[in-house]
């Protein structure tokens, strides 16, 4: 009992020791906990513009163009104008004949345009809608409206499909609220149903959003946490274990009484704090910046570290310094293989490399990771951390993963102990 | 061997993998409290191997040390407790202050706060180094980082104090701190063993002297003995004799 209380009590000293180092000065601080969450900022709102680059070859908002809009929707455009993501054209159906038909048509869709055509019924697209409502209102059995919206653009695009399901469920619906106002006539009285908004933030439609936004970042989220969580592994390992070792401070403190254990502990248990209290500041800083956010468009919803529930983003945390844990098993594996300072960081830059890799992977893949995908150490991070997102987590997964964490980082730290005594 | 001695040194050998020769061939000595033991040699000759093998940083292949009768392998804890190792190729953490790694090594010998201030107070005066406890050491002299150095690893007072190339790097000043510092150490009764190539530095220091060649002790005695040994004048001529009829070249 006295061993354990007297490493615990070695392991705390150096701990506070690296810990009050670290916080010692601003920029050093700053580096560690600030810049990977104004990474994630930057690659995250950049994210939606290089996915529309790469599905349209353009950069900005493709437009969504209106074929002889009638004069409702007009009206409801010039109430809505400045609240919305997209950027409308008005044309008209001679126009749309004449300018885009055939290749045109063809070319305009892959570009990322989506059109909307409004179909009259047996009246014009206003009419039919209003003798609807007083169909309706005089109790007509079987009253039918033929005026159709029809919305037509390339479901093989990524960004475009998206986008015009969100642009259904927002514009469209709150149109739907326009007509009802403007041309319900007796039946308005009772039949109102109240555009609905959360008390977040007025103009996103959160709940609606929700499933387009998390689906994304599902694929983009956990492959950049890794990264990012990496970096941050990197960066102290190199300053912790390298750059002390090369310095010969490290072994200034091997001849101190406390154990080598303890030392390395001490100096793990620094890591992952750090890189907890790192995520953290990241998934914070990305909750604010989509406070901020009073856009509609689902792909602008991309910077909140999503709609996490409180359990959710505990998961996220646990599971991501469950890898760091692992991480710092290897960076210290690296650092107390290899003799020179210069080897050291090029193998430490190593793992950086096949956590890009697997961040592309996870960006274009489209089905649910494979069973034995949750059994590759780190790899299993981003899948259970894309589960997460994406809702589709279970607890086996989730003890697979965290489980396999511990054991491996334990049995290498258990060879790292041999490696720094026998130093 | 004596019973009296603080560091035993025992037919040491060390090697760093089964295919590569000793780098110390069977090197004995002792040096006993109130005594400097000096490692003179080449560069090469096995003198830092060798301190870092007594200072415990590294393991022997074969043969023992022992520090004030505890074993350098299986009682390394108890021995860090009394020994005091100095090197000038540690470098402490640049960003820190004299100040802060003063009370962080003061923890971890577990030296009471009150204790270790007033530790502090009279250490950093000896060095002069109270001007400069709040300043960064990457901002401090490099005599006065070897200073600082010095403090911190001398803060537990250890009977045994293992100095490697004590004066390297350092300008003259400085060394004379050093020098007249360590001889002040002594006249209190610790042991001290240093490793250098400086014959000077041997000459002013050491009460007997091990020429290291090769990673074997070519010869040990006291200055006088090692000089007369060779039939020589000066003590620089003996070393050099010493050294050509014990070098082999690879």
């Amino acid at each position: 009992m006295f061993v354990v209380e007297k490493e615990l009590k070695s392991t705390w000293k150096i701990f506070k020791w690296e810990i009050l180092r670290l916080t010692s000065n601003w920029r050093r601080t700053a580096a560690v906990l600030l810049l990977p969450a104004a990474f994630m900022l930057i690659a995250l709102n950049i994210f939606p513009f290089l996915i529309n680059y790469m599905s349209t070859g353009n950069f900005g908002r493709n437009p969504v163009i209106l074929v002889d809009p009638p004069a409702s929707f007009r009206d409801y455009l010039e109430e809505i104008d400045g609240t919305t993501a997209y950027k409308f054209q008005i044309i008209s159906a001679e126009e749309a004949e004449a300018d885009y038909s055939g290749a045109n048509f063809t070319k305009s869709l892959k570009a990322g345009t989506i059109w909307v055509y409004f179909e009259d019924g047996d009246l014009p697209f206003d009419e039919e809608i209003a003798r609807y409502y007083e169909n309706l209102a005089q109790g007509l059995a079987g009253a039918i409206s033929h005026a159709r919206i029809n919305i037509t653009y390339d479901d093989n695009s990524p960004i475009t499909a998206p986008k015009a399901e969100a642009f259904e469920d927002l514009i469209i619906e709150g149109y739907k609220d326009t007509l009802l106002d403007r041309l319900g006539g007796n039946f308005r009285e009772e039949g109102k149903d109240p555009f609905v908004v959360d008390d977040f933030n007025i103009v996103t439609k959160i709940t609606d959003n929700r499933s387009v936004a998390n689906s994304n970042a599902a694929r983009v989220i956990p492959g950049i946490v890794m990264l990012l969580a990496y970096y941050c592994v990197y960066s102290l390992a190199c300053d912790l274990f390298a750059a002390e070792k090369d310095r010969g401070f490290f072994n200034k403190l091997l001849l101190s009484p406390i154990s080598p254990k303890s030392i390395v502990r001490g100096k793990v248990l620094t890591m992952m704090t750090v890189g907890g209290v790192s995520s953290l500041v990241t998934i914070f800083l990305l909750f604010m910046s989509s406070w901020l956010n009073w856009s509609n468009d689902s792909m602008s919803l991309l910077p909140f570290g999503m709609f996490l529930t409180p359990l959710q983003v505990l998961q996220v945390l646990l599971v991501i310094i469950a890898a760091v844990y692992f991480m710092s098993s290897c960076t210290v594996f690296i650092v107390f293989s290899l003799s020179k300072l210069q080897d050291i960081m090029i193998n430490l830059q190593l793992p950086l490399i096949l956590f890009l890799m697997d961040f592309f992977l996870t960006l274009f893949r489209f089905n649910r990771p494979l069973t034995v995908e949750y059994t590759i150490p780190l790899h299993n991070n981003i899948c259970l951390i894309r589960d997460i997102y994406a809702s589709q987590a279970h607890l086996w997964q989730f003890i697979i993963v965290v489980g396999l964490d511990i054991l491996c980082g334990a049995l290498i730290f258990r060879i790292n102990y041999k490696k720094v005594e026998r130093l | 061997m004596s019973n009296n001695a603080a560091i035993v040194v025992d037919n040491v050998f060390k090697r760093y993998s089964k295919n590569t020769p000793d780098i110390i061939k069977g090197v004995s000595f002792e040096v006993k409290p109130g005594e400097v033991y000096g490692l003179l040699g080449p560069n090469g000759a096995g003198k830092t191997t060798l301190m870092q093998m007594i200072s415990t940083l590294s393991r022997p292949s074969s043969g023992q040390i022992r520090i004030c009768g505890l074993d350098s392998v299986k009682d390394s804890l108890e021995i860090h407790k009394k020994i005091g190792f100095l090197t000038t190729e540690i470098k402490l953490d640049p960003l820190s202050t004299p100040d802060k790694l003063y009370d962080f090594f003061a923890s971890l010998y577990s030296i009471p706060e009150q204790e270790a201030a007033i530790k502090k107070e009279t250490s950093f005066a000896t060095f002069g180094i109270g001007p400069f406890s709040r300043k960064k050491i990457v901002e401090l002299s490099t005599g006065m980082k070897q200073k600082v150095s010095i403090a911190i690893s001398l803060i537990h007072e250890p009977p045994v104090i293992i100095f490697d190339e004590p004066t390297n790097g350092l300008d003259i000043l400085t060394s004379k701190q050093v020098t007249d510092y360590l001889l002040g150490l002594k006249n209190q009764g610790r042991a001290i063993i240093l490793s250098t190539h400086i014959f000077s530095v041997a000459e002013e220091l050491c009460d007997r002297i091990g020429i290291l060649v090769d990673g074997r002790i070519a010869a040990e005695g006291t200055r006088e003995e090692l000089t007369a040994s060779q039939g020589k004048d000066k003590f620089e001529d003996a070393f050099f004799k010493i050294y050509q009829e014990n070098h082999h070249e690879p």
